[in-house]
């Protein structure tokens, strides 16, 4: 049947440009908004425009003029790596006992301690908004830390405890019967194996926090602002064109932290954290 | 709390009675390193969602629990116009994201290894990129002189500017490409679990490659469907940066009416019982679509 093969060929070179070509959209529609920004805040026009009139460095040297810009982006990343140390420590600790314990209840600790992952984040403002005025706190870098703390500490936990589920317990036993003590053993043979996974939890927790517009807008107040609420009044308010230099740069960041996790534990294995 | 010792440990004691107090105190300290997290979460995270709940059930001059939020809410037109459109968002956004990543997560699972990390890496970019960033980035694209109009006008497609920054439209594209990395990691997580040989014996005994698709691949991947989509819903309807940055203003959906009540209004109880709600409906359909997704996996299609 000459005609029905052919058929068949036509219909599997349909089935396949179709494929392809949906795929092959939804690239370059993930890709599209990061390029055109980037590309954007090079432009020497007045405006943000795509493609830009021009080429320039004009908006990014505007941006070392600018105060407010200076003083929030360095508050943000007080910010950020504060709420970072903070959660590393109590995520690590945390992912140990999830992982190697045997108590009741470890499966639904484990989903407590996810559960900010899951709540929105707006949502979780203006409850933090409503705790810290009831107990009288002052909105404060402080106050800020602590709430960005509650929603990046899932990720410390989650991918601490993924590496720690794929350690062989194996070298431990190893180490212990070769005379190391519990803090040697832990400090020379399991901290190390688990870096890769704190390391991209800390990544992916950083950015988090570094990137936060919704729990800040309710606990920045005008004297905490943070780099994304500068960032989103410069667009919203100001259509200050420094704001696309801004982002380029907040890409750039992005980007290192996609690379960081790559080269930790593999962008394959990531996924799965 | 802890159970019994593993018989491993026990078979490892020499003394039974000294090893076991040993080993106890081993896992009372180990299980002691979850406290920390614990206690910060229950302080900043449990009890600050417990005054949310207690402002929505409390109202000036009523003594105790009191439902006036809820009832005048829900009776409310404006405020369940708000919240269909709301659900219709996420659900058109959730449709969109699937369609798209579908493919690409097949793709995914038939590719070599450089597509494969190209194909997470522009995944996991805007995965990561702030939402302020990725919001702007659409203004650039959907506003009057963007790409967008700049193509269409230069191509001859359409006379004048097409309007999409601040409509309902334009929020919908923005959003379903913000989804789409949620959408498809479970894609891809579920499809590399299926055997390419299956969709193979599928061809070879007569069936084309579309029907195969449709018939072996399809089905399989339900439980990735599924968490793909309860995961897009979940995030659509809470997403606020995306819809007042890109819709600027021009419609509401629940998480502009939370901030608005709460930052402009100052009506902390209208603002709870809003988020309160909000959450209802996510939880509702984040169970619904778990309940769908086990009749998946263990229902007689399965079998």
């Amino acid at each position: 049947m000459p005609a029905g093969r052919l058929g068949g060929r036509v219909g599997h070179v349909t089935f396949w440009v179709a494929i392809w070509t949906l795929a092959l959209g939804g690239l370059l529609y993930l890709l599209l908004p990061t390029l055109i920004i980037v590309v954007a805040s090079f432009t020497a026009g007045e405006y943000i425009t795509f493609p830009p009139q021009g080429l320039s460095l004009r908006w990014f040297t505007r941006l070392m003029a600018l105060a407010e810009v200076r003083v929030s982006a360095w508050r943000s990343l007080i910010v950020a790596t504060a709420a970072t140390a903070v959660a590393v420590v109590l995520g690590v600790a945390a992912a140990f006992p999830l992982v190697r314990g045997r108590f009741a209840g470890r499966e639904a600790l484990n989903a407590f301690l996810m559960s900010p992952l899951i709540l929105p984040s707006l949502v979780y403002g203006l409850a933090a908004l409503m705790f810290v005025s009831a107990i009288g706190l002052p909105l404060s870098v402080p106050v800020l830390v602590l709430s960005h703390v509650a929603i990046i500490v899932p990720y410390v936990i989650r991918t601490t405890a993924a590496s720690l589920a794929l350690l062989d317990p194996h070298l431990e036993e190893a180490a212990r019967s070769l005379g190391a003590n519990a803090w040697k053993t832990f400090l020379r043979v399991i901290l190390p194996n688990l870096l890769p996974g704190i390391a991209t939890g800390a990544a992916f927790a950083f950015i988090s926090s570094f990137d936060n517009l919704t729990v800040s807008l309710f606990l920045a107040g005008p004297r905490v602002e943070t780099l994304p609420i500068r960032l989103f009044a410069m667009i919203n308010f100001d259509f200050d064109p420094a704001a696309a230099a801004i982002s380029a740069v907040l890409v750039l960041i992005t980007f290192a932290v996609v690379l960081l996790a790559h080269w930790a534990v593999g962008l394959t294995r990531v996924i799965r954290l | 709390m802890d159970r019994p010792l593993e018989p491993r440990d026990q078979s490892l004691s020499t003394s039974g009675a000294r090893a076991r107090r040993a080993v106890w105190s081993r896992q009372l300290r180990l299980w002691q390193l979850v406290l920390p997290a614990t206690l910060f979460l229950v302080v900043y995270f449990v009890v600050p969602l417990g005054m949310l709940f207690y402002f929505s059930v409390r109202a000036p001059g009523v003594s105790g629990v009191t439902l006036v939020h809820f009832r005048k809410l829900l009776t409310d037109t404006f405020f369940l116009q708000t919240l269909g459109l709301s659900v219709r968002l996420s659900l058109e956004v959730t449709a969109v994201a699937l369609v798209l990543g579908f493919p690409l997560a097949y793709l995914y699972t038939r590719l070599g290894p450089v597509w494969r990390l190209a194909i997470l890496f522009v995944t996991l970019l805007p995965l990561l990129t702030s939402a302020v960033v990725r919001s702007f980035a659409w203004i650039v694209i959907l506003g009057k002189h963007g790409l967008i109009n700049t193509v269409f006008i230069g191509t001859g497609l359409t006379d004048g500017p097409v309007k999409l920054l601040f409509t309902l439209d334009g929020v919908r594209i923005a959003l379903a490409q913000v989804q789409l990395p949620f959408m498809l990691l479970p894609l891809i997580n579920a499809m590399e679990q299926l055997d390419p040989s299956l969709e193979h014996a599928a061809v070879s005994l007569g069936a084309s490659q579309a029907r195969a698709f449709f018939k072996v691949t399809v089905p399989l991947s339900a439980p990735g469907v599924v968490a793909g989509a309860i995961l897009s819903f979940a995030l659509t309807i809470s997403a606020f940066i995306t819809p007042v940055m890109v819709g600027g203003g021009s419609f509401n959906v629940m998480p502009t009416l939370i901030y608005q009540s709460a930052i402009v209004t100052l009506d902390w109880s209208t603002a709870s019982t809003t988020a309160l709600i909000l959450l209802v409906v996510a939880l509702a359909v984040v169970w619904g679509g778990m309940t769908l997704g086990r009749r998946f996996r263990y229902g007689p299609g399965s079998a």
